[in-house]
């Protein structure tokens, strides 16, 4: 069963840096969890996503964690990280752990003892993206007896029952947004765990699509039985929760609406399928054949983490967006080396790349660099660094710098060390340019375009700030698409141009 | 400013590779129709981190389903401060202070945490007290011997609240509902479910429970009841304090019967 796909956009206080955080815990699987890790690989090397791996050893007491770690020293290439947990934490509580030390922005548990085929894992992790959860079910599980299997049907009809949701199963491993396990995960560490986070993330309006899978089922040698007082006790707990929930949902319908807080769509973070274009398609003016074999040849182009939202929220703030690059680009005409700080996605980098010889782009945040590497045009090529310039000066000397909708963003008791720290990469005839919007258009921007601008300028401010380490500044103002000198008081946007440095 | 002993400062667990902490404090300010007070409450947090130059900080507001001008007297304070860091977030409707809590620690980047009430309830003097024992331990629990305008029957709830906490936890706190000042990856980690009036005894509690380190503090407080404000006196918080109240017995129950799981990570 599917549902639409309803993402949603992930806090400022997580890290996000990686598609998908795959998680491994192991209690004494010396034998199993190099196969586990060899299997993750290659489930992988058919899919376009950044991953890393995560393994928890949860207390063994045989060679579980030594194996991982030979297999990390052999294998430094490999993304692949060991946590070991003082003691048996459990499968549920070190899978919640794992989702805070993940960097991932899906997370799926992978069970340490190999027993989930390269395809079955192929085939679920292949549908990130294309819902909020994607929850495997298996039809058919060879091995399993018949009073496991009765155990499982039961609980997944009182669990359907219990929360007025029809999954098929609960105990699969779904796929999961990393950050709704964080912020959603369940006190209760026993069995009933994933059967009351779903639930919860249902509750809370979250997207799903069910798959079919085939399974294995495995039985070890000697393991501890599920079917016990305190996983009884723990399930217990679960559907109680899980009923809470649905009276609570009944009683007071408006508490349960969580996405509410949450509803800006999220870009993937790898690009998606090319489109399918027959190939043996023309235009029907032959002028126009350049465009589609241009596609044909080299898929089309994808817009970038920033610029897609901008596109899918406000087409129009691309347009003057993009002008402010041509402005920069007919200013830094023909110079040897341009950087560029804060490049963002760098859509626009490429405007100014058009114009200079060289381009060096740096952004302080690493998930817009994988995603300007990921999109790099080879026609277009310039480097992409991942840098803060707070932390000091990119290494390098550029005949130009320049840093749009940057400043605004720096808080003003740095602004001296970020502007000093471009300077110093910048040679005795580099020339600067600083953009941000007028601290008089603050009154009219919409909450989003405001968010994080915690130093907006005047012209006045501008030309100060600038002057700390040029001789000469001219500010020049901008409204929508057009620059021009006027009155700096009621323009949108100021763009800085600064040269002639005075240490130089 | 009085202390009492805490069991020795740990601020060295490390924070998780997924939860990014760029700042010392993520102040979380709640409102809902503080259209009079929360210019007052900016200030205040302004003039009482001008005390702690060397903090950085992030202040959060939240405005939850207002129905007065409190976002444009937020984004009015902005204006007049561009260089301080205060973001406006706006739920599209009341979804409760808990609620807001839980949601705003996953949003600020802060290491450290704490609720700052939007009607400016809190002296300046307080809140810089308790913001120079940040780091000192895990939580930092603030009570108020002394409470000017919160009335007889509020206190003797209050007390016999803090009363059951303590005697079904078996820990020994002075108050529960104060604005403590906590790990911010502590509050995402170990959120509560309950989102009624016992939420941060909730939170405390399963903190203590998993090992984290405090310190009391006896600072100066009033109480403020706002006109045509709702009374937390109600059926739905009387259900939700027993769940809570439920919850923390049976955690302790769970202690002793199985042993304490390991810290966190």
């Amino acid at each position: 069963m599917t549902a639409p796909v309803r993402q949603w956009s992930t806090p400022d206080g997580i890290r996000e840096e990686l598609d998908l955080t795959l998680f491994i815990p192991c209690l004494n699987e010396e034998k199993r969890v190099v196969p586990t890790i060899e299997t993750v690989r290659a489930a992988m090397d058919g899919l376009a996503f950044s991953y890393e791996i995560l393994v928890t050893d949860d207390g063994s007491r045989d060679r579980t964690a030594n194996a991982v770690e030979e297999y990390i020293q052999a294998n430094p290439g490999v993304s692949v990280r060991l946590h070991r947990n003082p003691g048996n934490s459990g499968l549920a509580r070190s899978f919640v752990d794992a989702s805070f030390r993940g960097r991932g922005r899906y997370i799926r548990l992978i069970c340490g003892d190999n027993v989930e085929p390269k395809e079955s894992m192929a085939a679920i992790l292949r549908q990130l993206g294309q819902a909020d959860i994607i929850i495997p079910y298996y039809p058919v599980v060879p091995g399993k007896s018949p009073s496991r299997l009765f155990i499982s049907n039961l609980y997944t009809r009182i669990v359907n029952l219990l929360s007025g949701h029809r999954l098929h199963y609960y105990n699969g491993h779904p796929l999961y947004r990393r950050y709704d396990v964080m912020r959603w995960a369940s006190y209760n560490y026993g069995f009933g765990f994933q059967a009351d986070l779903l639930t919860t993330l249902l509750d809370e309006g979250a997207t799903w699509q069910e798959l079919a899978i085939a399974a294995v089922h495995q039985e070890k040698g000697k393991r501890t039985s599920s079917i016990n007082l305190r996983n009884f006790l723990s399930v217990a707990s679960s559907l109680l929760e899980i009923t809470s929930r649905r009276l609570k949902r009944y009683f007071y319908p408006s508490i349960s609406t969580g996405l509410v807080a949450r509803p800006t769509l999220l870009t993937p973070l790898s690009p998606p399928d090319p489109l399918p274009i027959m190939n043996d398609a023309t235009t029907r003016e032959p002028q126009y054949q350049h465009s589609l074999d241009l596609v044909k040849e080299s898929g089309p182009a994808s817009l970038g983490l920033m610029t897609n939202q901008a596109w899918h929220d406000d087409p129009r703030h691309l347009v003057f967006t993009l002008s402010r690059y041509k402005f920069v680009a007919k200013m830094l005409a023909d110079r040897a080396h341009v950087l560029e700080v804060g490049c963002g996605d760098a859509f626009g980098t490429r405007i100014v790349a058009q114009s200079v010889n060289q381009l060096t782009a740096t952004d302080f945040d690493p998930v817009f660099v994988a995603d300007v590497t990921r999109r790099m045009d080879p026609k277009w090529r310039f480097e992409c660094r991942q840098h803060d310039m707070l932390s000091g000066p990119f290494p390098g000397q550029y005949d130009g710098a320049y840093a749009l909708d940057v400043i605004e963003h720096i808080q003003p008791k740095d602004e001296l060390a970020f502007v000093s720290n471009i300077v110093k990469s910048l040679t005795k005839e580099g020339v600067l340019l600083l953009g941000c919007p007028s601290l008089q258009s603050q009154g009219y921007a919409s909450p989003p375009s405001k968010a994080g601008h915690v130093n907006c300028k005047t012209g006045e401010t501008m030309r100060a700030l600038l002057s700390h380490y040029f001789h000469n500044v001219f500010v020049f103002s901008m409204n929508d698409e057009v620059v021009h000198t006027g009155y700096t008081p009621m323009a949108h946007y100021l763009i800085g141009v600064a040269c002639t440095r005075k240490d130089a | 400013m009085n202390t009492t002993p805490a069991t020795p400062p740990r601020n060295t667990e490390p924070t998780p590779a997924g939860v990014r902490e760029e700042l010392d404090l993520t102040m979380f300010v709640p409102c809902y129709n503080e259209e009079e007070r929360i210019t007052g409450t900016l200030e205040t947090i302004k003039a009482a981190m001008a005390e702690v130059p060397a903090c950085t900080y992030e202040v959060i507001v939240v405005d939850d389903g207002s129905k007065d001008r409190t976002c444009e007297k937020v984004a009015e304070f902005q204006h007049a401060n561009p260089g301080l860091p205060v973001i406006l977030r706006k739920n599209p409707r009341n979804l409760g202070l808990a609620r807001g809590f839980v949601e705003t620690s996953f949003h600020g980047r802060g290491r450290y945490y704490r609720l700052v009430c939007g009607d400016n309830v809190e002296p300046k003097e307080t809140m810089v007290t308790l913001l120079k024992l940040m780091g000192r331990a895990d939580l930092v629990l603030p009570y108020y011997p002394v409470l000017p305008g919160k009335s007889v029957v509020r206190r003797a709830i209050s007390k016999t609240f803090t009363f059951l906490v303590d005697l079904l936890s078996g820990y020994s706190v002075n108050y529960y509902n104060g604005c403590a000042i906590y790990r911010r990856f502590h509050v995402m980690r170990w959120a509560p479910y309950n989102y009624g009036f016992g939420f941060q005894a909730d939170l405390i509690t399963m903190l203590l429970d998993e090992g984290a380190t405090h310190i009391q503090v006896a600072v100066s407080g009033s109480h403020y009841v706002k006109e045509g404000g709702r009374s937390p006196l109600n059926f739905r918080n009387f259900v939700s304090t027993g769940h809570t109240l439920f919850e923390i017995f049976l955690r302790r129950v769970q202690r002793i019967i199985y042993p304490p799981r390991p810290s966190p990570p």
